[in-house]
């Protein structure tokens, strides 16, 4: 698809003169697909040259040649952010990540080994780099699910399974690891029934793999996460994750795939595990007990003879990896801020005390070491933050510039309480994956309140109609899924059900909650947990039925009586009475809808709001959107005079707009993910730090 | 099965069993932690030994509800079972010490159990007080049960457990909520958890860590090893299942997990069924 679409912009800028935005995509297709960065620059610079009145593209086109400058670290990127600040100050998406990047990674100052290597909306942590530095596996999220690799030194990017779209598809790739050999990956593969996830071992040759085979496989394992490859290349050091939950560090023998549990911990898991030099050791972190998320260092020998912790603190220690003389490397805040810290060890055990090498570390995903001793890890650049504005819906507009709420959550997920009093969003940690937090503004004095719910994870908190606690599904601290209450003043979490379900909406009067199971819709007394079954599909006509298979998740109107679904081209209504579903609104191709997994349903339930996309695309790349307000009874449909640019509606929630229509709130704002490679940061091997 | 330099590891345990720097596990520390357990002279009238409430053959344990020590004295509690204890993280059924080498001298010392000072324990032994402990935490270390229906279940055997086990497997991962406590290979978490048990009619009997709360047991040999709690007061897995498939006894403090089960009598032998498969071979 996307090769597709690149090939289309290559000839539609070949027909016509070249304008500066498509000398902008070609030099996209020049630096992404065929890796050639230096043309790619040529064009860049003629882009930006031609942009004239087009600030926001000759903005778009100045940070592209940036990043590649940083690529080859060249420290003219910096002038380039600098020029961006200073002349592009109306484009606040990109002024903010020029900042964010001189910020972070201070270019004129860094040797030219610190660096970042790739940017972009495929960059994701689920792969470690090979051990020459030329390859990165990762997974194509947006499109198939496959395991991807990206190819430092051309750029390019190559499909290793062979998934033709996540539709066609039956599960997806997960973590990933190269061979230290450089000839051999592995890879988790899990399936979409929840069933048979496996580790697969296949040849590596760079743009593709060989002989893939299943290396471990078992019913009672929910997932398997290779990291490090031992120096002879027989065993991979993995985390389990069992059944029942809990974690166990082991090593998967490479010629049968047999596995050795080393030890088993409760729900806690290592962020990462590396062999020692000689191979007779793992080391791995893990959270200190299973009340915190502060780690410590321990070491375990492979015959399973020895196990002892290594670094030990207070702080939050996590483990980035050997270096190439077999130190330990560390993450720790023990210093207050996250830096990077080395620890002489030997025979398994420590040798003097640790010596900080770098301050400025921060919190990164480590993506693993390369044989010469480069470490790569994944940043995250994001200004992304939940903004808020009154709204007339009568008159289709803002009615004052969107405000930030100025915490930069992870996931945001913004919900209105029943009175439009509160705003809730949510915090899910820099990479997203928890724990979460909840943090509640209150519209009238601007105050926020945090609640810290005894969960590891949840999707999206529905206000009770009394504000006074939220529903969600989400898993607890023991990793257990399912639909929980939590109080809106203390953040007591109690379980509710642990069925696999989704919370569609509460009962106005916050006596039940309604639940959405595959198709079913079910009514839950809180008190007695009675359960009634509201509406089913299998219940509808024929042709309803056809209509809602192509729906994204229903949603419940405030009165419980209707079901919200968008399909690709329509807006469809399905009373949970059992009567027919009806059309309130039909977009054509190449328009399509926005399939928010919830709905925003506003004024009182009376209309709901739906994302009208105006050309096709790349569904996570955007492109020009409007708002639609829908009514469900009475008046048609009609475009809301609100500007989206800048909005990230293609998130599960998109725009929430107030039950009584006063307020919107949504994320805006850039997330990106940066690969960066550190070299040289070792004092005796001459490094700055 | 796995062969450490001193113990055989069975299939299902974690190769790694964990004993402090300073007292790695020996064949020989094992061998006089051996003869030590059976050692009457450990008590003050040479009358009982720690296997005398711990008995091999009903896998460490012993079937009166509570210990009777010296002079026929009762402890407070029952005798757990002293299986895969060198995994465990904390001690005796309120968790109060986190070593073994701390563990095993105690009830030497308890007046209801063998009354013996310890300075007496080692002149009648010949040995430090430290190597007393040392020689019996290796030996408590060594007996491990594992390579149960249920590890080789586990391992990829599928017939390895009945139908009825699978169900009661099933049950125990699900509706049973069994294993927000008993999980991981020696199915415990090693944590305290106010069950309800220590209360009757709303007063609490015994305090235990706090509020009646008491160390999760493990499952191993848990039909071998009747009765059952910390204080012996169920006698059968039947009365066990009964128990906390109605919530167990109702407290202020009761545990969150704790909620009625609502198990037919048809889901209670599966899991019952399911929890004697967990009976594996002892060690050594």
């Amino acid at each position: 698809m996307k090769r597709v679409i690149l090939f289309s912009l290559i000839t539609a800028a070949l027909a016509t003169a070249q304008t500066s935005k498509e000398l902008f995509q070609q030099g996209l297709v020049k630096e992404r697909s065929e890796g050639k960065l230096e043309e790619a620059m040529q064009l860049y610079r003629r882009a930006a040259g031609t942009a004239g009145k087009d600030r926001a593209l000759a903005a778009k086109v100045l940070m592209q040649l940036a990043a590649c400058y940083e690529k080859l670290g060249n420290t003219e990127s910096r002038k380039i952010y600098e020029r961006v600040v200073r002349e592009y100050a109306d484009q606040t998406e990109s002024v903010a990540i020029a900042r964010a990047r001189m910020g972070s990674n201070e270019t004129a100052a860094r040797p030219k080994g610190d660096r970042p290597v790739w940017t972009g909306p495929e960059v994701d942590m689920f792969g470690r780099i090979s051990p020459d530095g030329r390859y990165l596996p990762y997974v194509d999220w947006f499109q198939t699910g496959n395991l991807m690799v990206h190819d430092m030194v051309t750029g390019a990017d190559h499909p290793l399974t062979k998934n033709r779209s996540w539709k066609e598809s039956t599960g997806g790739a997960n973590f990933s690891s190269i061979s230290r050999d450089g000839k051999q990956i592995v890879y988790e593969w899990w399936e979409r029934d929840g069933a048979d996830n496996h580790l697969v071992l296949a040849q590596f040759h760079g743009a593709s793999i060989s002989e893939p085979r299943r290396l471990l496989i078992s019913p009672e394992i929910r997932s398997i996460r290779p990291f490090d490859w031992s120096p002879d290349d027989q065993w991979i050091a993995v985390h389990l994750s069992r059944v029942d939950h809990t974690s166990q560090i082991g090593l998967v023998a490479v010629k049968d795939g047999k596995l050795r549990v080393l030890r088993s911990v409760d729900w806690r898991g290592p962020s990462n595990m590396c062999f020692s030099q000689d191979g007779r050791f793992v080391f791995y972190d893990l959270p200190e007990s299973n009340t915190t998320s502060k780690r410590d260092i321990y070491v375990l020998a492979v015959d399973g003879s020895r196990g002892h912790s290594l670094v030990m603190n207070a702080a939050d220690d996590t483990l980035v990896g050997l270096s190439r003389d077999g130190q330990l490397l560390f993450a720790s805040d023990r210093t207050g801020s996250k830096a990077l810290w080395s620890q002489s060890i030997g025979d398994g055990t420590v040798k003097g005390s640790p010596q900080m090498i770098k301050s400025d570390f921060g919190s990164p995903w480590i993506q693993g070491m390369t044989a010469s001793g480069a470490l790569y890890v994944t940043k995250v650049v994001s200004d992304e933050d939940v903004h808020f504005a009154p709204v007339d819906l009568a008159a289709g507009k803002l009615l004052a510039t969107p405000t930030g709420v100025q915490r930069f959550p992870s996931r945001g997920r913004p919900a209105w309480s029943e009175d439009g009093k509160f705003l809730s969003y949510i915090d899910c940690g820099i990479f997203g994956g928890g724990p979460c937090t909840i943090s509640v503004r209150d519209m009238e004095t601007s105050q926020v309140r945090e609640i810290r719910p005894a969960l590891h994870y949840f999707a999206f908190p529905r206000w009770s109609p009394d504000g006074g606690s939220f529903v969600t599904s989400g898993t607890d601290l023991k990793g257990r899924r399912g639909v929980y209450f939590i109080d809106a003043a203390t953040g007591e979490t109690r379980l509710i059900t642990e069925q696999r379900a989704t919370v569609a909406g509460w009962a106005p009067d916050g006596r039940s909650i309604f639940l959405l199971a595959g198709r079913k819709l079910v009514e839950r007394e809180l008190v007695s947990e009675k359960e009634r079954e509201v509406f089913s599909m299998v219940n509808l006509p024929p042709r309803d039925q056809a209509r809602m298979k192509e729906c994204g998740p229903l949603t419940l109107s405030p009165d419980a009586k209707l079901l919200a679904c968008v399909t690709e081209q329509a807006v469809v209504v399905i009373p949970t009475n059992g009567g027919e579903a009806r059309e309130l609104l039909r977009v054509d191709s190449p328009e399509s809808l926005v399939q928010n997994s919830v709905v925003s349903w506003t004024l009182a339930g009376s209309a709901v709001v739906v994302a009208k996309r105006l050309a096709d695309g790349p569904r996570h790349l955007g492109g020009p959107r409007e708002l639609w307000l829908v009514p469900v009874s009475s008046g048609a449909p009609r475009r809301l005079d609100i500007d989206t640019s800048g909005w990230n509606i293609l998130n599960p929630i998109g725009a929430r707009f107030s039950t009584d229509g006063r307020y919107v709130a949504f994320m805006a704002g850039k997330g990106a993910m940066e690969v960066w490679a550190l070299e040289a940061f070792l004092p005796s091997k001459g490094g700055s730090y | 099965m796995l062969l450490l330099a001193a113990v055989a590891i069975p299939l299902g345990l974690d190769l790694y069993l964990p004993a402090p720097e300073d007292n790695p596990l020996t064949t020989e520390k094992i061998a006089l932690g051996r003869r030590l357990f059976f050692d009457r002279r450990l008590s003050r009238d040479r009358s009982i030994s720690c296997a005398s409430c711990h008995d091999p053959e009903r896998t460490f344990s012993e079937p009166r509800p509570v210990s009777i020590g010296v002079d026929g004295r009762r402890g407070r509690r029952n005798a757990p079972a002293l299986i895969n204890r060198g995994y465990g993280m904390r001690f005796f059924w309120d968790g109060r010490v986190t070593t073994l080498e701390e563990q095993v001298l105690k009830p030497i010392e308890d007046p209801n159990e063998m009354d013996l000072p310890l300075l007496e324990a080692a002149a009648r032994t010949n040995l430090s007080s430290r190597d007393l402990s040392y020689a019996l935490a290796s030996f408590v270390r060594s007996i491990l049960s594992g390579d149960s229906p249920y590890d080789r279940f586990l391992d990829g055997d599928r017939a390895a457990l009945t139908a009825a086990q699978q169900e009661g497997l099933q049950l125990f991962r699900g509706k049973a909520n069994c294993t927000s406590c008993h999980v991981g290979p020696n199915l415990t978490d090693e944590s305290l958890h106010n069950t309800g048990i220590a209360w009757r009619d709303g007063k609490l009997l015994d305090e235990g860590a706090r509020n009646g709360m008491f160390k999760t047991p493990t499952l191993r040999e848990v039909a071998r090893t009747a009765p059952y709690m910390h204080d012996g007061s169920l006698e059968t897995l039947e009365e066990v299942v009964d128990y906390y498939d109605r919530g167990g006894n109702k407290n202020p403090h009761i545990d969150a997990e704790l909620r009625p089960l609502r198990l037919t009598s048809k889901e209670k032998s599966a899991l019952i069924e399911f929890l004697r498969s967990l009976n594996g071979r002892p060690s050594p």
